[in-house]
């Protein structure tokens, strides 16, 4: 009596517990934003969903049910149909821990297709350990799908928006370079002539000038000459930017060195105090880095030659870990008002009369240390001097 | 057309400028005789190869040396090079490029054509005299006398 009482009590403390479990799953089911079904591998059909997916594909549990083996023939989208028998294979040697990620699309009863994202578990197994039903949990990703195709598509636009804008800049830029190689190349021919018979002129009739024709006809030499030197000029710019880079490593002092051995003669015959520091090695184009030495040396000398004693020195230091080789003189300087004009072609900040030049020199530099990935400027003080500036990445 | 008996020097130009430029140093050096001018790149190969206006010119009357211009009239300087140095009657004869720019050099040597020399212009007397020497072409220079 006690013992049959207490099996009855026992048993309706489990069946309690059971129903209360079943209520516990019933409505976090209920209450779920994700479809929950079961499949039967054996069968081929669903045999249980949750109401949510009423939402997902405006069915009925029950209708979803009634399709029977021909649901995903009914309702997926023909192209993941295709990997359907592929997908249920994988279970054959999944593990009871595996889940089974899969996305696909399935048309809802409205007539439009949906996205959906699954994720799937063994549900069950026979005797031979062979899955027989499997549970997944779906949620409708339509909704994201869309919106990363979106985003990939105008990313594919935007790409081909850009490469065609370059393609159409590179064509510009190339054009310009051909046109001003072309004109700068042409102009040589009547300047030839020019310079040619000027030079006749003075070496054979300059007897037959008196002392102004004699004159003007060294103004029209010179002229030329200087013409000649633009014209050069224009051609070595324009040429930096079609040779190719050729990067190594480089020992600074190395091409400093060498890019003074065209100075020994002014440094010489002047008084100037040349410092060059140790400056360790550096990543670039030996050729190119030569000439921009050669030309911020080639400044510093020139605007600091009206110094009774010159001070040049040349330079590297640490700026916010940048590495920023400089160089420096106590000449002339400039208004850094006027800065921003240092490194435009034929732009000058002094007159032709005082300090030769054609404005070239600068953008030169520019251009180069740009081509390297680099930046370069120049500060100064007027009349105490001046000092250029520039980096050069280590790694592009 | 003219046929000059000897021809020393042949002068591939265009450029009338250029050309009498050049004459004007070579007369100079009392040596125009020598010189014969051609003014495009087809006529430099008639003349060349005894062909055209050239026909039946003797070919052994030389020239022993060309100077060529790049930019010509229908058959350009490459070109004729080109011509030069693949025939055996040619190949032989030193040619001096005529060039207005580093640039042009560099490009004709990309060619590996064979180029004797370069003579920037416009075509002075002494850096042909340099090119002579250089070239071990002291028959050229015998034949001019310096003035003074």
């Amino acid at each position: 009596m006690t013992e049959s009482s207490n099996t009855d009590e026992r048993l309706r403390a489990s069946e309690q517990a059971l129903r209360a479990s079943r209520h516990l799953i019933q409505r976090i089911t209920d209450a779920a934003p994700a479809t929950i079904y079961i499949y039967d591998l054996v069968r081929q059909q669903n045999v249980y969903s949750n109401r949510n997916i009423v939402a997902t594909l405006g069915y009925s549990p029950e209708e979803i049910v009634a399709m029977g083996s021909s649901v995903f023939a009914q309702l997926m989208h023909p192209d993941d149909l295709a990997q359907l028998p592929e997908r249920l294979g994988r279970f054959a040697t999944a593990s009871d821990s595996d889940i089974l990620e899969l996305q696909y699309r399935m048309r809802h009863a409205d007539g439009n297709w949906r996205w959906l994202f699954s994720r799937e578990v063994i549900f069950a197994r026979d005797e031979a350990h062979q899955p027989t039903q499997i549970l997944g949990v779906v949620q409708d990703v339509t909704t994201q799908v869309e919106a990363l195709n979106e985003v990939q598509r105008l990313n594919l636009n935007l790409e081909a928006h850009v490469q065609e804008r370059t393609s159409q800049l590179e064509a510009v830029v190339h054009e310009l370079e051909a046109f001003s190689y072309s004109v700068s190349h042409d102009l040589r021919a009547p300047l030839r002539a020019i310079d040619g018979f000027s030079r006749i002129v003075w070496a054979e009739y300059a007897d037959q000038l008196d002392a102004d024709g004699r004159e003007y006809l060294r103004l029209i030499c010179d002229n030329t000459r200087q013409m000649g030197q633009l014209i050069d000029d224009l051609l070595a710019f324009s040429r930096l930017n079609r040779q190719p880079l050729q990067r190594q490593t480089l020992a600074m002092n190395d091409l400093v060195s060498r890019a003074l051995e065209g100075f020994t003669r002014e440094i010489a015959e002047r008084q100037v105090y040349l410092t060059v520091q140790d400056m360790g090695t550096c990543q670039g184009d030996p050729a190119l880095l030569r000439i921009v030495w050669v030309n911020l040396i080639s400044n510093a000398l020139k605007y600091s030659r009206q110094r009774a004693q010159a001070e040049v020195t040349i330079g590297v230091r640490q700026v916010e870990g940048e590495t920023v080789y400089f160089i420096s003189d106590n000449g002339v300087g400039f208004a850094m008002q006027y800065a921003h004009k240092l490194f435009g072609v034929f732009q000058r900040l002094h007159r032709a009369e005082e300090y030769e030049g054609n404005g070239v020199g600068l953008a030169t530099v520019q251009r180069i240390v740009q081509r390297h990935g680099g930046r370069v400027w120049g500060e100064a003080v007027p009349d105490q001097g001046a000092t250029f500036s520039f980096t050069l990445p280590i790694n592009l | 057309m003219n046929e000059p008996q000897r021809v020393e020097i042949l002068l591939v130009e265009d450029n009338p400028n250029d050309i009498r430029l050049t004459l004007h140093a070579f007369k100079r050096q009392n040596i125009i005789n020598q010189i014969h001018v051609v003014r495009d790149g087809a006529e430099a190969l008639d003349f060349l190869f005894g062909t055209g206006d050239y026909a039946g010119r003797q070919l052994e009357h030389g020239p022993r040396v060309i100077l060529l211009d790049l930019k010509l009239p229908l058959v350009d300087g490459l070109e004729v090079l080109r011509r030069i140095k693949h025939d055996p009657r040619t190949r032989s004869i030193p040619v001096v490029v005529l060039t207005s720019s580093a640039e042009e050099r560099d490009v004709v040597s990309s060619y590996e054509l064979g180029v004797n020399s370069y003579i920037v212009k416009p075509v002075d007397f002494e850096q042909f005299t340099e090119v002579a020497r250089s070239l071990g072409m002291y028959w050229l220079l015998l034949n001019y006398s310096p003035q003074s």
